[in-house]
């Protein structure tokens, strides 16, 4: 492959693993690092006939991408085998019986090989190498499955006297090790110090100016992106722009073809589902110089290689610092300058960020948060590995204790005790009914009725469906709209057909939190804290018709579906009831809306996540606490460990609530603040600053300084 | 509590009690297992249990410590009938190159916990049936409780051990699978890996193939052996039988049913064999035609195709004169006359495939094969244009309904038009020496 020398972290790579030790590589996108866990794995696998390895893809776009990496390095001895859903049956026997490197997904290890272990009886025989790339992307319920699905490998394993070495890579978050060792239950070595050469690099983050001050409205992020797009790559720099919805992607992508009519073939468009050789024609055409801008929703954030460019655009904040690193990674150079645009939108996040752009370049405060102990996720992963092994009465599965649900799995008569040993006693495979990337399998399906045909037109989660798919909901998809006909709720379909009505429609929720348990309790001068195990109880009742571009109300709707309810975590917040004297029961109420409304955008500064896994619900008096209340909880059931983060940060969050409003350039609040329609900024900065002057002492009289 | 929970939500929510026990089921599972519920475990009851299933089953118990086993040994002796002729078992065992004498073949069939094949399904129940000194052989094993495991499976490789030709009905794919499994997970050595095994599905599908709904074993005892169980425990029940079973449910008549249910399978694969070579070995043989049993029939194609190997030759072109009304018995004595070199003879039966009422692209299939004998073997180029010209007409004719659309006829012409041309271009070279 003509390599002629390392970078640092490469080498270190692989002094750490060739020394047994386990690492996780976090240099930035682009510097490596596939080289860096390839090197010592494939250097092992041919100095031992007899050794074995496994590489973990999230995806299997991204598979196919490694396994051209791997077979460069002509490693004839090591047979390398793709082993996902679409590998035919032929190759896979082949694949038991002469693999050395077997690269593979998640969801393959947990349905397809874990349950067959004594068929891979040959892999796992001398497994030493795991890898895991992407780690970053195994959080939440995926990645609290995944950290199971490891704890299962490890278990298996052990059973064929095999103690695997994990290697991982990640992009820059708050909590590389401590991911992995929640994942892998083994500590690190981290390997953080980029050895790559870099050009000189400028961040510019450009907030744009304000069209409508009194709403806070500035002007959009797309118009904004296509400019500078058109400036750079009309000087011949070549760009990519990211976008932060398919949508936006193809607006974008259809300014800049018209900007450039005359060589529209040198701007490409790239969205997920693209094949490896239309990557690959991207790819050549950047490198040869055809092309010279490319559009992109986040797909090409993971580490699917285009080579570098000179100019990344992000047309909004892609929703968290780790992100920002991975998009803002693919512009840099070896030695010339390049250049990374962030253009923040009137989200309270973009905003927040625009004011602390500290957050982008210090260390990452984002963590990825996982909670393998979630009781559902839990209790299918014990299942499936009663399966492959049965449990001895005390054993521990990696590290939690899983007593309890081998008796309750007793109960239900899925496993049988013995002798002091639980077997699995089931004619089913439990692998087959757990879906590692959710915790709720019952998606919807929506169904377009027309002329007598069906057709399937998308998916919802159950948990949104009261919300947008209650019948009579006018439902919009792309740029149709639809009327739902009818809701089968047991079959799961929503029936919908073609219409036009000149309204849209909005459900009236409401939200019931019954606190279960309180794992956690802070008692601070002006609030109490508390981390609880809750129930949330959400109910549709009636829906709005709300009428287009006037947005004036029109009627109501009543809607007749269950609740929905769910067991999971929550950091709840109750306020010491002076703080709300002297405003109305209405003001109140608007209070610990916009609180919420705070809380829950800027969590995300902490969390890597999307802000709608977070749920947010208010009570004026709570039944138990008996105080103004407000929750922020896990939208995951049982939760996947944003809470216990978030309670962990509940200082940061209310002091970035606080800076947010603060800052904010609009007079009487917005949507980039309090959220839209509230108008009370003053009064809600006021309230923050009493939580948190109140928290380090120093009582102001009146809040104000 | 959970039967509280149960009626209380229906009672709240009826229009939605599935839904809404599903739910509540899932809390109260939360809330179970903060409570920590322990199972009452009967105490040492496993002993009766044991004594109680083989008063009915009339084994004996194997024990070994706590561990014990049930095992069952039966002696059938030989009736008056002698074993059919058995000189055919080396067509179906061809790895093995010299013949298979019956006292060789072990019969094998497992009952098991499920039907997905992975770690966790075991099996609890081993039939075996052999030809001894005077008469048949039958042996089971049963897996008393699951920590018996590694007992049972000693047994289990005692009995293959001795043997080097296993006969199942899909044994290949399922059973051997899992017995191999369950070595794997006791961590103990499989020596039945070494032999070679005759899967009668795989044959059943072969004799009879295109002749029955399904090829299930109770299919094939049904519509060939013609029998039919009474009083039978159906397959699917068997898991729930053992488990229940386990759990110490008095189910003692179930599970004697389960034995007999795998005694009457181990049975039934006997004599299917034995049904099977009567057939291979009838087959083609006109005069014994009639002492086929009753309703028998077979694809004499598939059968034929048996009998590949050179010795065989001879029989596998009876088969098929023997069924000459059959268009693909014709078919395969024409081809399997090509590939013996006996041109003449493979012409003669395509040309009267060829006036026979056939598709189209079987017709197309039968001159090719005509024209191409006439042209490279027998080197008569005026009747492979015949053939050739044949084939154009037809095709003509067949313009505007060609089965698989436009594109492919024109293909279809191409091809035959090139020949035509090149035949051409040899008569008129020929002409010219």
């Amino acid at each position: 492959m003509g390599i002629d020398r390392l970078y640092t972290h490469q080498a270190e790579t692989y002094r750490t693993v060739a020394g047994g030790r386990h690492a996780v590589i976090t240099t930035p996108t682009a510097s490596g690092k596939s080289l860096a866990y390839n090197l010592p794995v494939l250097d092992g696998l041919l100095k031992d006939p007899d050794a074995k390895a496994v590489y973990l893809f999230p995806t299997k776009a991204l598979s196919q991408d490694q396994i051209k990496g791997l077979s460069d390095f002509r490693a004839d001895d090591v047979r390398l085998y793709v082993y996902d859903g679409d590998t035919p049956s032929s190759i896979r026997q082949s694949a038991r019986k002469n693999g050395r490197l077997i690269v593979t997904n998640p969801d393959m290890l947990h349905s397809g090989i874990l349950p067959n272990h004594p068929k891979w009886v040959k892999i796992f025989d001398g497994l030493k190498y795991i890898v895991l790339d992407e780690l970053h992307t195994y959080r939440g319920i995926f990645g609290s499955h995944l950290a199971n699905v490891m704890r299962r490998l490890v278990r298996i394993a052990a059973f064929y006297n095999s103690h695997p070495v994990f290697i991982a890579s990640s992009a820059t978050i708050h909590n590389p090790d401590e991911l992995f060792e929640r994942i892998t239950g083994v500590k690190p070595v981290v390997i953080s110090k980029n050895g790559a050469p870099l050009g000189p690099k400028h961040y510019i983050i450009y907030n744009p100016p304000i069209v409508n001050p009194e709403q806070g409205i500035r002007r959009g992020v797309v118009l904004e992106g296509t400019n500078l797009a058109k400036r750079f790559i009309g000087n011949g720099s070549t760009t990519i722009v990211f976008a932060r919805s398919r949508l936006n992607t193809e607006v974008i992508l259809s300014y800049l073809k018209k900007a450039f009519r005359g060589t529209a073939d040198s701007i490409a468009g790239y969205r997920g589902g693209y094949l490896p050789n239309e990557r690959r024609n991207i790819e050549r055409g950047l490198k040869d110089g055809t092309i010279k801008g490319v559009v992109s929703t986040n797909a090409l954030e993971l580490g699917i290689d285009i080579g570098s460019l000179d100019v990344s655009i992000m047309a909004g904040f892609p929703g968290s610092v780790s992100s920002f690193h991975q998009q803002a990674g693919r512009s840099g150079r070896k030695r010339d300058a390049s250049v990374s645009i962030l253009i923040t939108s009137n989200s309270p996040l973009d905003q927040y960020i625009a004011a602390h752009p500290e957050f982008l370049m210090e260390k990452n405060p984002e963590a990825a948060l996982i909670n393998p102990s979630n009781i559902y996720v839990l209790v299918d992963q014990v299942k499936c590995a009663s399966f492959e092994l049965p449990f001895r009465e005390e054993e521990a599965f990696g590290g939690a204790d899983v007593g309890d649900i081998l008796a309750y799995l007793e109960e239900e008569e899925v496993v049988h005790y013995e002798e002091g040993v639980y077997h699995w006693q089931d004619r089913s495979y439990p692998a087959e009914n757990v879906s590692i990337r959710s915790a709720d399998i019952g998606n919807f399906v929506i169904v377009e009725m027309a002329h007598g045909r069906r057709r399937v037109i998308g998916e919802m989660d159950r948990a949104t469906v009261p919300e947008l798919l209650f019948e009579n909901a006018v439902y919009l998809h792309g740029s149709d709209q639809y009327t739902v006909t009818r809701l089968d709720w047991d079959k799961q379909i929503a029936y919908v057909e073609k219409s036009r009505p000149d309204y849209y429609t909005d459900a009236i929720t409401k939200t019931d939190i019954k606190i279960l348990e309180n794992n956690e309790e802070e008692h601070l001068a002006t609030y109490r804290a508390f981390l609880s195990d809750v129930l949330v109880r959400t109910t549709a009742t009636k829906y709005k018709k709300i009428k287009f571009h006037t947005h004036e109300n029109i009627g109501y709707g009543d809607i007749s579906l269950p609740p929905t309810e769910m067991h999971t975590r929550s950091l709840i917040l109750s306020f010491e009831a002076k703080l709300f004297s002297g405003l109305t029961r209405d003001e109140s109420e608007g209070l610990l809306l916009s609180v919420s409304y705070l809380l829950r955008n800027v969590s995300p500064i902490y969390i890597l996540t999307d802000v709608r896994d977070i749920g947010t619900a208010q009570a004026l008096k709570q039944q138990v606490i008996e105080l103004p209340t407000v929750f922020i909880y896990d939208k995951y059931p049982g939760g996947v460990g944003l809470s216990d983060r978030l309670f962990e940060m509940k200082n940061e969050i209310l002091q970035a609530a606080l800076w947010r409003v603060r800052e904010c350039e609009c007079s009487r609040g917005c949507p980039s603040c309090v959220g839209p329609d509230r108008y009370n900024k003053k009064v809600c900065e006021k309230f923050l600053k009493h939580l948190v002057s109140g928290l380090v002492g120093i009582h102001g009289k009146d809040g104000n300084e | 509590m959970k039967e509280i929970q149960r009626e209380a939500c229906i009672g709240l929510f009826p229009q939605y009690s599935k839904e809404m026990c599903a739910r509540m089921n899932r809390l109260d599972l939360y809330s179970r297992l903060r409570g920590s519920a322990r199972v009452d475990r009967p105490e040492s009851e496993d002993e009766s249990k044991v004594q109680r299933l083989n008063a009915r089953i009339g084994g004996d118990v194997v024990s070994r410590g706590s561990k014990s086993i049930i095992c069952v040994f039966r002696k059938i002796p030989r009736d008056n009938r002698s074993f059919i002729d058995t000189s055919l078992l080396d067509v179906l065992f061809p790895e093995a190159g010299h013949p298979v004498p019956m006292k060789d073949l072990l019969f094998f069939d497992v009952e098991t916990t499920g039907l997905s094949g992975g770690a966790g399904t075991v099996f609890f129940l081993i039939g075996f049936l052999n030809v001894g000194e005077d008469g048949l052989e039958f042996t089971q094993f049963f897996l008393n409780s699951l920590s018996s495991e590694r007992l049972f499976l000693e047994h289990v490789e005692d009995k293959f051990a001795p043997y080097t030709y296993f006969v199942s009905y899909n044994g290949k794919s399922f059973d051997f699978n899992i017995i191999k499994n369950r070595f794997i997970m006791q961590g103990m050595r499989f020596g039945g890996e070494r032999g070679t095994h005759l899967d009668l599905l795989y044959t059943s599908r072969r004799l009879w193939r295109g002749m029955l709904p399904d090829y299930s074993l109770s299919t094939v005892e049904e519509k060939i052996l013609d029998v039919k169980r009474t009083g039978d425990i159906p397959g699917w029940r068997v898991p729930e039988v053992y488990s229940d079973f386990l759990r110490g449910r008095n189910i003692y008549d179930d599970m004697k049913a389960v034995f007999s249910h795998n005694r009457d399978d181990i049975l039934s694969l006997f004599t299917l064999l034995e049904v099977q070579l009567r057939i291979m070995d009838q087959a083609g043989e006109k005069s014994t035609a009639d002492e086929l049993p009753g309703t028998l029939q077979y694809n004499p194609v598939s059968v034929s195709g048996l009998f590949s190997a050179r010795e065989y030759r001879q029989k596998a072109v009876d088969i098929l004169t023997s069924h000459q009304e059959d268009a693909a018995s014709l078919k395969g004595l024409a081809l399997l006359h090509k590939r013996d070199k006996r041109f003449e003879q493979a012409l003669k039966y395509f040309k009267r495939l060829c006036e026979k009422k056939g598709s189209l692209s079987e017709y197309l299939f039968i001159c090719t094969e005509i024209s191409k004998i006439y042209e490279h073997h027998i080197k008569n180029y005026q009747q492979a244009l015949l053939y050739t010209q044949r084939m154009i007409k037809r095709l003509k004719r067949a313009v505007y309904f060609y089965p698989r659309g436009r594109a492919s006829f024109e293909g279809e012409l191409e091809n035959v038009n090139r020949r035509y041309a090149r035949l051409l271009r040899k008569i008129g070279g020929s002409k010219r020496h």
